[in-house]
């Protein structure tokens, strides 16, 4: 263990080496207005791609805020509008939209999943707790299973549900892969559970970009497997470098890493099934 | 070096940690390129600066002095600055950790002046967690960083750390304010306080010489930070500033060749 100063320059070059080597998929990045003043928000998806592309990120699947906070299906159109306008951004785009309850969706789900997979869409969001509904069959069944038949990702945050109501989930919809975002709050609070889950549930994928806790991806990893994670940057609030440095920096096998960095989701994209 | 100003010994039983020995730690900052850690052991938290003593000692030896420490002081325990006093007469003792928090006692509360008189009169510098008001954890209020506000005018002379730098982008305008206000009040990069553009946004308004890398080993891992740092944008000096100089500047650490 060297005690001489540190030289910086060579720690970057190192480091951006590191993350060019393993062509990073970026899966959690939002664009559009943030509510809160004080957060960081970019409205622009050009600007927010050539962000991601400075950082080192080669592909990203972008969601849109105004789904979050405002109108869902209005909030999917503005996104599928501007990854359709988003060709020479420098970085590969796909939309991750969000979805409600069926009944607020226009027509079917399944009519309306068709018709954003044919526009791009490659991931869907729920959020029950901030729209206020039950990630449960009676309310949701239809659109789960309209995302199973479909084998589209779906993406939901640790503090949008329970682990009970994720367990539920992932035994109800085997052939659903359920991705838990990590946002908001720490999710090495609640690494046990988490754990458990990843071993009970093949579907189950943990996003990366707040499995931050010491040497918990490089553990977890080796415990339960790599193919069950899956990078994210949480741009443009998160600074990519924080998640990226956690992938690249992992003490794991090079193919494990490039698999968290890319490789899974690739994998679950080829069994998509677009119409 | 690198020095990484705040990290922890020991275990707490609220969640699984990954590290659970000194030799694990110790890898992993090989790995980093870390050289020396400023640890206050869990227990020194929990239950007094007497109680983690014994095992930060043997983190000292077992690391070959890389492993230097905070002493916790908690201000509803009488005997907190006299133990402190006791500690910081010798290695491994640098420094002092205090947790308006995890001691459910705010800032201001005037038993905390027996911890920066303690420091004043060691020369030591003086850490303290500090947070912004969360949704979802409202005790973090007790540690705001304009809370110090009063210690810090009374102690001029006491190099004060604000832990974790205010908690991210929501404590950073408070934190900010008390750099520029008061030239003996620095920041640390403690926890995940990730936030884009916000060790660029420090520097410019306090001083990269202001600025120390942390990380909060074993709770969050240094490498989120360290790409941070490499990834801010700014010189290398500052970053080399950031990284180790500063530490070692404001610990009194001999830096290596």
């Amino acid at each position: 263990m060297t005690e001489a100063s540190p030289d910086p320059a060579r720690m970057r070059r190192e480091f951006q080496t590191a993350v060019a080597a393993l062509g990073f998929v970026d899966i959690n990045a939002w664009v559009g207005s943030h509510p809160d003043p004080l957060r960081p928000a970019e409205t622009s998806l050009p600007a927010l791609a050539a962000a991601a592309a400075d950082a080192g990120i080669r592909e990203m699947v972008v969601s849109h805020t105004e789904c979050v906070f405002a109108d869902p299906c209005e909030g999917n159109a503005l996104l599928l509008d501007a990854v359709e306008a988003s060709g020479g951004a420098g970085i590969s785009l796909c939309a991750g939209i969000c979805l409600l309850p069926e009944g607020e969706l226009p027509g079917s789900a399944g009519t309306y999943l068709d018709a954003c997979l044919a526009r791009g869409a490659r991931l869907v969001r729920l959020f029950p707790k901030s729209h206020r509904f039950p990630l449960a069959e009676w309310c949701c069944g239809g659109v789960l299973a309209a995302l199973e038949e479909r084998r589209l990702p779906l993406m939901v945050g640790h503090v949008e549900t329970s682990w009970s109501e994720l367990h539920a989930l992932c035994e109800r919809h085997p052939d659903l892969p359920v991705i838990i975002d990590g946002a908001e709050q720490k999710l090495f609070y609640h690494n046990r559970p988490v754990e458990a889950l990843l071993r009970a549930h093949p579907n189950l994928y943990v996003e990366s970009h707040n499995l931050v806790h010491f040497l918990g991806l490089d553990h977890l990893a080796r415990r339960v497997g790599a193919g069950r994670f899956l990078f994210g940057s949480g741009m443009p609030q998160r600074d990519p470098a924080a998640a990226l440095a956690c992938v690249a920096l992992a003490d794991l096998p090079d193919a494990d890493r490039a698999a968290i960095a890319r490789g899974n989701w690739r994998r679950l994209m080829e069994e998509v099934r677009t119409p | 070096m690198i020095v990484d100003s705040h990290t922890h010994i020991g275990l707490m039983a609220s969640f699984r940690y990954e590290a659970r020995s000194v030799s694990d730690i110790l890898a992993a900052c090989d790995r980093a390129g870390i050289h020396t850690l400023l640890a206050c052991h869990h227990l020194d938290l929990v239950y007094g600066p007497r109680a983690g003593e014994e095992a930060m000692r043997r983190a000292y030896e077992e690391s070959g002095g890389r492993i230097l420490a905070y002493c916790g002081f908690d201000p509803r325990l009488p005997d907190s600055a006299s133990v402190g006093e006791r500690l910081l007469s010798a290695p491994p003792y640098v420094g002092i950790k205090i947790h308006p928090v995890f001691h459910a006692t705010p800032a201001e509360d005037p038993r905390y002046a027996d911890a920066f008189a303690l420091a004043r009169d060691a020369g030591v510098p003086l850490m303290s967690h500090t947070w912004y008001r969360s949704a979802y954890n409202p005790p973090q209020a007790l540690s705001l960083p304009e809370r110090f506000r009063g210690h810090v005018e009374r102690f001029p002379e006491v190099r004060f750390i604000l832990g974790h730098g205010g908690g991210g982008l929501d404590g950073l305008g408070s934190a900010i304010e008390m750099m520029r206000t008061y030239p003996n009040v620095h920041a640390d990069l403690a926890g995940d306080v990730y936030e884009r553009g916000m060790i660029r946004r420090l520097a410019e308004a306090a001083g990269p010489e202001r600025i120390l890398f942390a990380s909060d080993i074993p709770w969050l891992d240094p490498r989120a930070q360290l790409g941070c740092v490499l990834a801010s944008g700014l010189p290398d000096d500052a970053l080399r500033l950031i990284l180790g100089g500063n530490a070692c500047r404001i610990f009194r650490i001999p830096q290596g060749a």
